[in-house]
């Protein structure tokens, strides 16, 4: 009996400890409970090249939604599709109190400057943000970012880029919140946009 | 062992499912271009072609004068990772099937793009088959399929 007594005076002892640790753990990292992917970071700051030839930071998407999608501007399909899709489905959203922005950012800066970017945003009918950079910047955002590229030649003296495919969104608040993949339907897509649409 | 070649060849050839044999008949349909501004990279063409004849064909190339290279190509989206490869060998357009290239598929690749193509405008492209010979076609300059953009972007 008294054997029994001190096992649960250590049980109890433990639980308070353990809960203690839980709890400075969880406040260290800064967790909340509102978010699926809280605590995971993805992105963050940078500065990359605007289509003016001039700095673009991420400082300028505070308290805006976006999306950014990584191409180039000789892939004539897969990016011109899916920066399509964006824009028809931010339109879908109507009156939504915060539009995302939609950024294009090249991983071929060597054949893609300011001009290029600016001009292939610009196809879209809509404001689409193009950004470029030095290739030592642009290959740092992509691994801030989690983004794949590499060049394969086309077999005619040129060559192609092979990149990831996903398009990463972003709420109000910089946090990244999903990605919007090829594969899925419009209405999945939309859904995905109409949540960081109304995370401010 | 001869006879026996001969004769399936005669039943294929009946039969019609022969690609050497019988004749295709190919019309070329619903083209459109990607719009692009001069020196802004590429743009993409995408038509519709049915073979309604009795053997197949096969698309080698297509030729415009907006472009200063034009290619075939396959898109592929797998493991997250978008790669685009040149289709060498054209592609085949098997007798009694409509081939439609898509975004996100097949499509031709017009690379140094020698103007800009606006919405609404009509670019003329000649599709050269393996058979069949050339076709001309106009295509609409448009951010999406003719069809869909009439039927007002219909959805899902």
């Amino acid at each position: 009996m008294r054997r029994l007594r001190v096992v649960l005076w250590v049980l109890a002892v433990a639980a308070v400890l353990g809960f203690g640790i839980l709890l400075l753990v969880n406040k260290r990292a800064g967790q909340g409970p509102s978010s699926p992917l809280a605590g995971f970071t993805l992105g963050g700051p940078f500065t990359l090249t605007g289509a003016d030839g001039k700095p673009f930071s991420s400082s300028s998407l505070k308290g805006k939604p976006h999306a950014m999608f990584f191409g180039f501007t000789h892939c004539p399909d897969v990016c011109p599709t899916t920066l399509a899709r964006l824009v028809k489905l931010r339109k879908q959203l109507g009156g939504a109190p915060d539009r995302p922005a939609i950024l294009f950012v090249t991983v071929d800066p060597e054949r893609d400057g300011p001009a290029e970017v600016g001009k292939y945003a610009q196809l879209f009918d809509s404001p689409v943000i193009g950004l470029t950079g030095a290739p030592a910047h642009v290959a740092k955002v992509q691994k801030q970012y989690g983004i794949f590229s590499q060049k394969v030649p086309d077999g005619s003296g040129g060559y192609s880029v092979d990149h990831t495919s996903a398009t990463l969104l972003f709420d109000a608040n910089g946090e990244f919140a999903g990605t919007i993949v090829p594969e899925e339907s419009d209405s999945v897509a939309l859904e995905k946009m109409k949540r960081i649409a109304t995370s401010g | 062992m001869l006879h026996r070649f001969s004769a399936l060849g005669l039943l294929a050839a009946v039969a019609g499912c022969s690609p050497s044999i019988g004749n295709p008949q190919i019309e070329v349909d619903s083209a459109w271009v990607r719009p692009s501004l001069a020196g802004s990279g590429a743009s993409a063409a995408y038509v519709s072609i049915e073979n309604r004849g009795s053997g197949d064909d096969r698309l080698l190339s297509v030729s415009t004068d907006v472009a200063g290279r034009v290619t075939l190509h396959a898109s592929t989206s797998e493991g997250g990772i978008a790669r685009m490869r040149p289709l060498p060998k054209g592609l085949t357009i098997p007798s009694g099937e409509t081939v439609t290239l898509t975004p996100g598929g097949n499509h031709v690749m017009l690379d140094q793009v020698k103007r800009p193509l606006k919405p609404g405008e009509q670019i003329p492209l000649t599709l050269s088959f393996e058979r069949s010979g050339t076709r001309l076609v106009q295509a609409q300059v448009s951010n999406g399929p003719a069809n869909q953009q009439s039927a007002g972007h219909g959805g899902h």
